[in-house]
């Protein structure tokens, strides 16, 4: 219980700030703090956690080159090979970034910000907040790797769902929705993956 | 306030998580800044060594948080892990704003833009949702309130009045602490440590489940050493447990389910002066505190693809706390109920209504102390209303609404607020707000009385009256803000308030009467709670955050906050001014730097600076803490803390009865492991 009525005295002035740091050291322990620590700050990229969107940026980029695409994918060398966004971009610049250069079928990877599927998209991504995925994949051609977050993408019709498992990302494959597109999935993903539902 | 850009407790459905202003920052700016090299090495991996690499989720709200029209600070879980802090106060001082200052090794005295006291009065604190402000004392008992630490997702500091969407008593700030959904809680998580002042502590959560149906439970225990006593009287230690459930059900795209609880008990050593009516008069008495409480909570929210949103909450929440003058039993319950139409065209709408019912049960220990009736309910009903406005759709947006309530000490009230916010491009934004907040009677201005042993001669005792003549205290808030992304994941921002207060509490003397019952036949000089003190508080914070480089990041903060009182012509209370005034630090500095080093090491550091408390006859500090922690193998990780470095103890706040409690410079260590 605050008891409010309280006896006060007069105090002299705030110790200044200067003063302080002569007294405490803390003007050594801020440049410990702010200047001593760059030498070591190299070379560190190795030992640091990767956030989420990274790391499933590199699993999209993984599962486009593990896609044994058709011919027809592979003629079409004049646009390039598009990897369509659907909704809210949960990446920010971790695709972008992961991407350049890249080149799928000799062609090169975009990434495209899209409402909804068109028809330039190879690879449609669904992000987790789209609540609706079955509206999302509405009207997606034969032959469209659709990929997406959770393991319910796969009940609303995706092909493979990224999955957060004991702070690992995993991923699901839901094969019969890729044969039934024509999709066809090396071996070698299927067997990386976390379940295939056949 | 921008209502469905902050998060109003537990939203957990991503697009709408709320919020979130700094949050995309923070949350971002280690993968903003690292984007450079790290996205070709990711390459490099194999399937299977991408399926074994270790994640930090940063991923939130996806809303442009960044033009919230607020003075918003967002701590993620990463913040907390590498803050070194054990306590929801020892994260809450690393806020800007916020002063908060340590009394002894329990007790806290927390303030947001001032009017920082050991009840944190005028400030609303909410756990996912469950309000734990006590309408007994009007404030939070810090004492009691705990979580488990690695499972909070964020916590969210609004400062400035928030009376429009949390209602009354969100006068000074908001601060929501924000678990995380079980869905990102499954394995088992092991921490233990100790130290010289935190001498043991151990926390656990096990979680499974599925996307769809996930659940965590988790547990934890806690003892605390004394501080530094000059008089070597060490009577403030501290012991804590608690355990906890949750459970989130996702049945379909729309909907989610939630249910969690809590319950908790704290044995807290405490020293109070107690006056009786009998010689000797007053007595400073020393043992335990004891509290304990249980809560549990069920959340329902649906949210479908046109952009509309439905959130119900219900919870009930029971607090049993034993201080040693007294004993309060309180059952809360609360509900409810959050609206967010589709948009329709410029215009986005929301409304909510709430009611809570709170019967409080008081059992007097001491006879100097009491509450008439013994046995109160509180109630409060509100309904709020808000209209987002694109006057230029992507860059200028309007939002005004009202909160109307109607509570049971003081009636009807209605708080509204308008705010404006400009994005000339999506790196900066500037917003400015006028809003209304009061701070409502709690049973302290409505119906105590504690008399207290005035000490010049015996039999002579004042007491303070609240008898329901206090009306709710007004405040008329200006708000001026700027957001600026700096460079890759940096940012600046500067918020700026002056704030008109109207009718602050006061006491008032009246005339000394004589009571012959109960005997002996004593003086008592009655000193009623009142409105008669006006304010105005100007300041501002002013923080940057920074990569400096590749794996090194530094913050820093500063805030202002000067606060002048005065009486009015009626008021003849000649010490609520000194006070207020007395009681409230000008200057806070923050410096924080996260290093990764080599080896797996990470090294950091906080500079903590605060200017005096006059009042509580407190200089002005400076000090540090350092966390030194490294991954020592897959899921197991340690961390050394050392807090207070640059002195052997130094004072914070006052609010025990003889000399100040030193805070002590500290260790511990830690040990963490996770599957």
């Amino acid at each position: 219980m605050e008891c409010t009525t309280r006896h006060r005295l007069a105090l002299d002035a705030e110790i200044s700030p200067l003063r302080a740091l002569g007294r405490h050291c803390a003007g050594l322990f801020l440049s410990l703090l702010l200047w001593c620590a760059p030498a070591w700050t190299q070379n560190v990229g190795a030992t640091r956690q990767v956030s989420e969107e990274e790391v499933k940026a590199a699993f999209l980029l993984n599962f486009v080159k593990f896609v044994e695409w058709p011919d027809s994918v592979r003629e079409a060398k004049a646009t390039p090979f598009s990897i369509c966004i659907v909704g809210s971009d949960p990446f920010r610049e971790a695709l972008d970034g992961l991407l350049q250069g890249e080149t799928v079928a000799g062609r090169p990877v975009i990434v495209e910000r899209v409402r909804r599927w068109q028809s330039s998209c190879q690879v449609v991504f669904v992000g987790a907040s789209e609540l609706d995925v079955p509206q999302a994949l509405g009207g997606v051609q034969p032959g469209v790797l659709t990929v997406g977050e959770e393991t319910r993408f796969l009940r609303e019709g995706g092909m493979i769902a990224l999955v957060v498992d004991n702070h690992r990302v995993r991923f699901d494959v839901n094969l019969r929705a890729a044969n039934k597109a024509s999709v066809r999935i090396s071996s070698r993903l299927l067997a990386v993956a976390r379940a295939v539902e056949r | 306030m921008v209502q469905h850009k902050i998060a109003r407790g537990t939203k957990r459905c991503p697009r709408h998580t709320g919020v979130l202003a700094l949050l995309v920052f923070f949350a971002t700016a280690p993968a903003r800044a690292q984007n450079a090299d790290t996205p070709i090495q990711l390459k490099q991996l194999s399937l299977e060594e991408l399926s074994q690499i270790q994640i930090t989720s940063t991923r939130k709200g996806e809303t442009p948080a960044f033009q919230a029209p607020a003075a918003i600070t967002v701590m993620t879980a990463a913040d907390i892990r590498r803050s070194g802090a054990n306590s929801i106060p020892g994260l809450l001082r690393l806020i800007p704003g916020l002063e908060v200052a340590q009394i002894d090794s329990s007790k806290w005295a927390i303030g947001s833009r001032g009017f920082q006291g050991k009840l944190s009065r005028g400030m609303l604190v909410l756990i996912d949702g469950r309000s734990v402000y006590t309408p007994l004392f009007r404030g939070v008992y810090w004492d009691m309130q705990d979580t488990l630490l690695e499972d909070i997702d964020r916590i969210e500091v609004i400062r400035g009045p928030g009376g429009t969407i949390w209602g009354s008593n969100a006068v000074n700030g908001v601060i929501n602490i924000i678990t995380k959904s079980s869905r990102q809680t499954r394995g088992m998580l092991v921490s233990v440590g100790g130290g010289n002042v935190d001498q043991g502590f151990l926390n656990w959560r096990y979680g499974g489940g599925s996307d769809e149906f996930s659940y965590r439970i988790y547990g934890k225990a806690k003892t605390r050493g004394p501080e530094q006593h000059s008089n070597n009287d060490n009577f403030d230690d501290w012991r804590a447990g608690q355990t906890g459930f949750r459970a989130d059900w996702k049945p379909n795209f729309r909907d989610s389910l939630t249910i969690q609880g809590d319950a908790y008990g704290v044995e807290a050593g405490q020293k109070f002066r107690i006056s009786s009516y009998t010689p000797p008069g007053a007595q400073l008495v020393e043992g335990n505190g004891f509290f304990s409480g249980q809560n549990v909570m069920l959340a329902w929210q649906r949210a479908t693809n046109d952009g509309s949103k439905l959130q119900l909450r219900t919870y009930y929440d029971r607090t049993d706390r034993q201080d040693l003058n007294y004993r309060e039993v309180r059952h809360t319950f609360d509900a409810d109920f959050l609206v967010n139409p589709a948009p329709a065209g410029r215009h986005e709408f929301a409304f909510g209504l709430g009611a809570r019912v709170s019967p409080s049960r008081y059992f007097q220990t001491v006879a100097t102390v009491d509450f008439l009736p013994h046995n109160q309910t509180y109630g409060v009903f509100s309904g709020f209303l808000q209209d987002q406005i694109a006057l230029v759709p992507d860059k200028l947006h309007l939002t005004f609404g009202t909160k109307l309530e109607y509570n049971s000490f003081s009636g009807f009230n209605y708080q509204p607020d308008a705010r404006l916010s400009w994005t000339p491009s999506t790196r900066q934004t500037i917003w400015m707000a006028v809003t209304r907040a009061v701070r409502t009677p709690s049973r302290i201005e409505d119906n105590f009385a504690f008399t207290s042993f005035a000490g010049q001669a015996a039999y002579q005792y004042v007491r303070l009256v609240g008898d329901g003549g206090f009306k709710p205290e007004q405040l008329l808030g200006y708000e001026l803000g700027y957001r600026k992304y700096v460079s890759k994941g940096g940012f600046v921002t500067v918020s700026l308030f002056h704030n008109r207060y109207d009718g602050l509490l006061s006491v008032e003397a009246r005339p000394p009467v004589v009571e012959t019952s109960p005997a002996p036949a004593h003086t008592v000089l009655p000193l009623l709670l009142r409105n008669g003190v006006d304010a105005i508080s100007s300041g501002g914070e002013l923080r940057g955050l920074w990569d400096l480089r590749e794996g090194w990041r530094v913050g820093a903060s500063y805030s202002l906050l000067v606060l002048d009182a005065k009486n009015r012509p009626d008021s003849i209370d000649a010490s609520t001014v000194g006070q207020l005034e007395g009681d409230t630090p000008r200057h806070k500095v923050v410096i924080q730097s996260f290093l990764d080093l080599p080896h797996k090491f990470e090294l950091d550091t906080t500079y903590r600076q605060m200017s005096a408390v006059v009042g509580q006859r407190v200089p002005g500090y400076v000090t540090g803490d350092i966390r030194l922690g490294r991954t020592i193998a897959n899921g197991l990780e340690f961390s050394l803390v050392g807090r207070n470095l640059l002195q052997p103890s130094h004072f914070e706040y006052g609010g025990n009865p003889g000399p100040l409690v030193g805070i002590k410079r500290s260790f511990f260590l830690k040990l963490t492991w996770s599957r």
